[in-house]
């Protein structure tokens, strides 16, 4: 059965047909012999040489018959089995020949078998590129090898080749090799066919790829980059050929004109411009064509008509001939530039105005002293134009006849800037219409990261005021002293005239009594009277001397003007503060004169207020007052007259005080005279006023002066 | 010298009270004196006469003070300041407030006495004045309302006819009202009586 089986199916077989005819010439001779024998045995009996000796001639031609057909046969057999043995060799030669090209193939050759897609052959370029040998790899499949998602694609593309019979061409697919990684390859796929017709094998055939593969990304990527760049890039890009026609544009060229690409294609880049760049354009094509490069500022349209400035590069591209065929046209914008260079022109411009507007003399020096900038105030106060000082050292500048002393000075001072210094003094500069200043200078050394100094910034402030100031106010401070110490003495003397006068009034009483009734007696007792005379003249010549002393000392300045005690008050609170340890005594003013003036000696009022307030602070100091204060008030009375008290939140007046307080030498102060009320009211009286202190006031103590209004001005009131 | 004249010594100074008491008392002055001027005002009353020596500069009440006081009280006594040391701003003020003088110490006893002797003959003078004044308005007082109107107009210088259009009068009721007028102040002419109806002024009005 197998036998027939197997004729069946490969009867084509040169082979096979060969051992089938010699098979049935044995069978025919084995036939022949058989037949003889039967009829030796079952029908002569054993007679055998008679039959061999006496044939029947029948029976020899039909066993001659059956000789010649199986040697007939068997000459078939033997042709046929040469033909076989010639085809075999044939067939071997073309294997090798096979063979050699499927071994030495640069590319992977691989043969599966159709029904489980297991590798039948392998060339060397397989094993290679797929890392196994052939061992390894007949007999298993793609699952074998390749994870299962790749197997899965490699399965299908195979089934797909077979299925529908005809060859495949994967131009490209990536596999994962056991030695050289990541491949790309090219593989074909061809079915190839049994018997039947149907596809018995799967021959794929492969290339390795990888390299050109590699070379496409790369290039394909800088494609893309450039396009990128292209597109993207901040500048509008035109590429245009020789006639000026738009070929290609980029992205930004779009969203920023407000155009689109397509808009742009084709047409003259020229019509995108303003008239007057269009003549730029016309102008300077020439240039361009000879020089293969060109630079220029245009005014591009935007669509909505807006202008657009831009710079305007144009780059010849020459082809492989070297002539120009493309132009390659780049616009910038200029606008926020322009606006960044306008901004930078304002701020210069405003950093210039406070500069050269500043009241100070400034100015720039490099380290080395030399003049780089001067402000306004700098030329004018030396009567200088900029170029005679720009570039200049600095100490021959400052000055127009420069002491030799004061040009050491100021260099020395230079070189301590330089090192860093902020280097600060006073001085006086005369300046070209000889007016002396008193400066405060200044040398301000300005330091890189490094903290070396690379700018000195000199400053001059004008301080003669302040210091004409400062002199007056010392004078006025010293005369307040000195007016404070003669009024004392005056004061002083004044009470002493008052507390002797008293005595010797009465010395003078008694010997005027004693006199007359000396001169009353019957007998006087001779020169009784003369003595009481001359007693009499004694106490006269001591007034006498105490009269003197005292209008020696307050011969004072008694200038009067009008005042404003509100601004006394003010000018004195001032002095106080500048002056007097305060602590944390608060001083408040209430202002009430509306205006009104009184005719008064300022600095007599100011000592007369400068004593209350004293008192008020001494009071005070050590009281323990948590919230201590002392309130300047004043007021226009309905009388013409201005009141002004001084109240204060201490302990009040001296109980054994009362009653005494305006009386000189009388003081319940450890230092001090007793002096100051006593002076404030005969300065008060003088004036027509009158000083009181208020006893009964509670919570501190209060004291006010009156002093007749002098004029009425146009106040509130 | 008459005798009766008082004068009140104000200062706080005891010495000089002494001093002053026994001179004047010598001179035959009557002598009241006082430590403070606060002192003076309780015993001082609108009847008191005589003349006022007062210290210029005293603890507590001034003497500057007291002469204001005493004018807002209507006593109108001559005063004489004495002063420790001669104040010019305050003499002054004192002067002008209606002091006789201003004595500086240490004085003379003669300056003292010429003094209080102006003083006195001013004291004396006001007194005749007042009682003069009073007099003339005790006169006035004794007119009839209508001789008091007749008065009024006549010393304003209407006529008697005019006068009597004025008032619905005939011109000799006029007349006799006229003579009423005239005998009743003791007035020897129309001048006379000017100068007397000027003199009441207080009743006048």
């Amino acid at each position: 059965m197998a036998t027939i089986t197997a004729s069946t199916r490969v009867g084509n077989n040169p082979a096979t047909r060969y051992k089938l005819v010699w098979l049935g010439v044995v069978f025919a001779l084995a036939f022949y012999v058989a037949d003889a024998m039967v009829d030796v045995f079952i029908f002569h009996h054993g007679k055998l040489s008679e039959q061999i000796l006496h044939p029947d001639p029948h029976e020899i031609w039909m066993r001659l018959g059956i000789i010649i057909t199986a040697l007939a046969f068997g000459f078939y057999a033997h042709v046929l089995f040469k033909r076989e043995r010639a085809c075999a060799a044939q067939a071997r030669i073309m294997e090798t020949f096979l063979s050699s090209i499927f071994d030495n193939l640069p590319g992977m050759i691989f043969i599966k078998d159709a029904r489980e897609l297991r590798f039948v052959r392998i060339n060397p370029s397989g094993e290679k590129l797929l890392g196994l040998s052939r061992a390894e790899l007949i007999g298993k499949n793609d699952y074998d090898f390749f994870p299962e998602a790749q197997a899965d694609f490699f399965t299908r593309k195979d089934r797909e080749v077979l299925e529908s019979g005809t060859e495949l061409d994967v131009p490209a697919e990536e596999i994962n090799t056991m030695k050289l990684g990541k491949r790309w390859l090219h593989t074909k796929k061809v079915p190839i066919l049994g018997d039947t017709g149907q596809p018995a094998f799967l021959l794929g055939i492969s290339f390795d790829i990888t390299e050109a593969k590699q070379a496409e990304i790369a290039r394909q990527e800088t494609e893309i980059r450039f396009q990128t760049l292209f597109d993207f890039a901040a500048e509008y890009i035109f590429v245009i050929d020789p006639e000026g026609r738009i070929l290609q544009t980029n992205h930004h060229a779009a969203v920023q004109s407000g155009y689109t690409k397509d808009e742009f294609i084709g047409k003259q880049i020229r019509d995108f411009f303003t008239t007057d760049s269009q003549h730029t354009c016309d102008r300077n094509l020439p240039i361009l064509l000879a020089q293969g490069y060109n630079r220029t500022d245009i005014d591009f349209v935007h669509r909505d008509g807006h202008i657009i400035q831009t710079e305007c590069m144009a780059t010849a591209i020459p082809d492989e001939n070297g002539s120009y065929t493309t132009f390659l046209v780049i616009l910038r914008d200029q606008t926020e530039k322009m606006q960044a260079a306008a901004t930078l022109v304002d701020s210069e411009r405003r950093f210039r105005a406070i500069f050269n507007s500043s009241h100070h003399l400034t100015g720039l020096l490099d380290p080395d002293g030399k003049v780089l900038e001067a402000n306004e105030p700098v030329l004018e106060f030396l009567g200088y134009q900029p170029d005679d000082i720009i570039g200049k050292p600095f100490w021959e500048l400052m000055w127009r006849d420069v002491p030799p002393p004061e040009q050491q000075r100021i260099k020395s001072a230079i070189h301590e800037a330089a090192q860093g210094k902020l280097v600060r003094y006073q001085v006086e500069i005369t300046g070209s219409n000889n007016r002396t200043m008193t400066i405060d200078f200044s040398l301000k050394p300005i330091l890189n990261e490094h903290g070396e100094t690379v700018l000195i910034i000199p400053e001059g402030r004008d301080i003669t005021d302040r210091i004409q100031a400062e002199k007056e106010r010392q004078h006025h401070q010293r005369e307040m002293a000195h007016v404070m110490r003669l009024s004392t003495m005056g004061e002083m003397a004044s009470g002493m005239a008052h507390e002797l006068n008293q005595p010797l009034a009465a010395l003078v009483s008694y010997c005027g009594t004693a006199a007359s009734l000396v001169n009353s007696l019957p007998t006087p007792p001779e020169q009784l009277g003369e003595i009481l005379e001359r007693a009499t003249e004694q106490a006269h010549r001591a007034s006498q001397i105490i009269r003197h002393l005292r209008e020696f000392v307050s011969k004072g300045d008694d200038h009067r003007d009008p005042l404003d005690l509100d601004q006394v008050i003010l000018r004195v609170i001032d002095f106080i503060k500048a002056e007097v340890q305060i602590g944390n005594v608060h001083l408040e003013h209430h202002p009430g004169t509306g205006g009104h003036r009184v005719m008064a000696n300022k600095v007599q009022i100011e000592q007369v207020l400068i004593n209350l307030v004293r008192n008020s602070l001494e009071a005070l100091q050590g009281a323990g007052i948590d919230d201590s204060r002392v309130i300047l008030g004043s007021r226009l009375l309905p009388h013409a007259s201005i009141e002004v008290t001084i109240a204060d939140n201490g302990p009040g007046i001296d109980a054994h005080m009362r009653g005494k307080l305006f009386v000189p030498f009388q003081t319940s102060k450890k230092s001090g005279m007793g002096m100051g009320l006593s002076i404030s009211r005969t300065i008060i009286e003088s004036h027509g006023g009158v000083l009181w202190a208020d006893e009964n006031y509670t919570g501190g103590a209060r004291f006010g002066f009156k002093l007749p209004v002098h004029e009425v001005t146009n106040g509130p009131e | 010298m008459a005798r009766n004249r008082t004068v009140f010594l104000v200062d706080d100074e005891q010495a000089i009270r002494h001093a002053l008491r026994l001179f004047l008392e010598s001179e035959d002055f009557t002598v009241r004196e006082f430590a403070s001027a606060e002192s003076f005002l309780e015993a001082v009353t609108e009847a008191v006469h005589g003349v006022l020596m007062l210290d210029l500069r005293m603890g507590g009440m001034s003497g500057l003070e007291l002469q204001a006081q005493l004018k807002s009280r209507g006593i109108e006594m001559p005063i004489i300041f004495i002063s420790g040391h001669g104040d010019v701003q305050l003499s002054v003020i004192a002067m002008k407030a209606g002091a006789v003088d201003f004595l500086e110490k240490p004085f003379e006893n003669r300056t003292v006495l010429s003094c209080l002797k102006e003083a006195f003959s001013r004291e004396e003078a006001r007194t005749r004045e007042h009682n003069r004044v009073a007099v003339l308005e005790k006169r006035c007082q004794n007119l009839t309302p209508r001789e008091t109107e007749v008065m009024k107009h006549i010393v304003k210088g209407m006529s008697n006819r005019a006068l009597a259009e004025h008032l619905g009068l005939s011109n000799r009721t006029i007349e006799v009202h006229r003579a009423r007028v005239m005998r009743k102040m003791d007035a020897e002419s129309l001048p006379d009586l000017v100068r007397k109806v000027a003199l009441c002024k207080n009743f006048i009005r």
